[in-house]
């Protein structure tokens, strides 16, 4: 995974937070933001999605048949 | 996650979009904010993967190429701005917790919504790189722009982010990234 050294002028901090609050702050929302997909990776995937892969899929199957 | 690096022929097609569904409706969810139409999006993703399948380099990754077609494909959708799904100040004033910090915000839609409010370019380059991993050149390879601007683009946003939970922590209205 990528990591971001949120270095002065790449960026800027805000101005109301110390150096060492800033820095904790930013990789708690890191680990925050993370979870938050993480917990939409884990979602089940919906039918709509999977049935329309299962067509392609299907297709595929077809057309190397005839290919073949 | 695990990508699929080479797709040898498009029979592969169908096990590379089903290994890749997750993290497309994830970045979807992160670009459009409504699960709904984020799932919309991934389906016109698909659709348009199928199309383009003879497009497609295949000395080249299939994942930045099929998240490439997503973020076009809402791009083109927020030019409609019929897909776009905008937060008004209000709605996140009502939504967003004012005492939230990093820390307390475990919840993911509150999360979502947050990096929903980002301008686009700044949203999308946290949704790849801090939500789902992405490096700062597959992300730019996505983007179509070079690594070191994804990379300040994520800092601008995680700046904004944190400044927006300080902010909120104080009672203030957050401003604009």
């Amino acid at each position: 995974m990528a990591r971001d050294d949120n270095k002065p002028g790449d960026g800027g901090k805000p101005m109301n937070l110390p150096g060492a609050e800033q820095k904790s702050a930013s990789k708690a929302l890191s680990t925050a933001l993370r979870n938050t997909y993480d917990s939409v990776l884990n979602e089940p995937v919906p039918q709509r999605l999977t049935d329309l892969v299962a067509r392609i899929r299907a297709e595929e199957e077809r057309r190397r048949k005839r290919d073949n | 996650m695990q990508a699929v690096e080479h797709p040898p022929t498009s029979a592969a097609l169908a096990g590379m979009l089903e290994e890749n569904l997750p993290a497309l409706r994830a970045y979807a969810r992160g670009l459009c904010g409504n699960p709904t139409l984020a799932d919309d999006l991934v389906q016109d993703t698909v659709l348009r993967a199928c199309e383009k399948l003879d497009t497609f380099d295949r000395d080249r990754p299939i994942r930045p190429w099929l998240f490439a077609i997503l973020r076009n494909e809402f791009l083109q959708d927020a030019r409609r701005s019929w897909r776009r799904m905008e937060l008004t100040e209000a709605i996140c004033d009502r939504e967003l917790l004012t005492d939230a910090t990093p820390e307390s915000c475990s919840d993911a839609r509150r999360m979502l919504e947050m990096v929903t409010a980002l301008p686009v370019d700044l949203r999308e380059s946290v949704s790849l790189v801090l939500g789902l991993g992405f490096t700062y050149e597959e992300a730019g390879e996505v983007c179509g722009v070079p690594a070191g601007t994804i990379k300040s683009r994520v800092s601008r946003a995680r700046s904004a982010l944190v400044a927006s939970f300080e902010e909120r922590a104080a009672g203030r209205t957050p401003t604009a990234a």
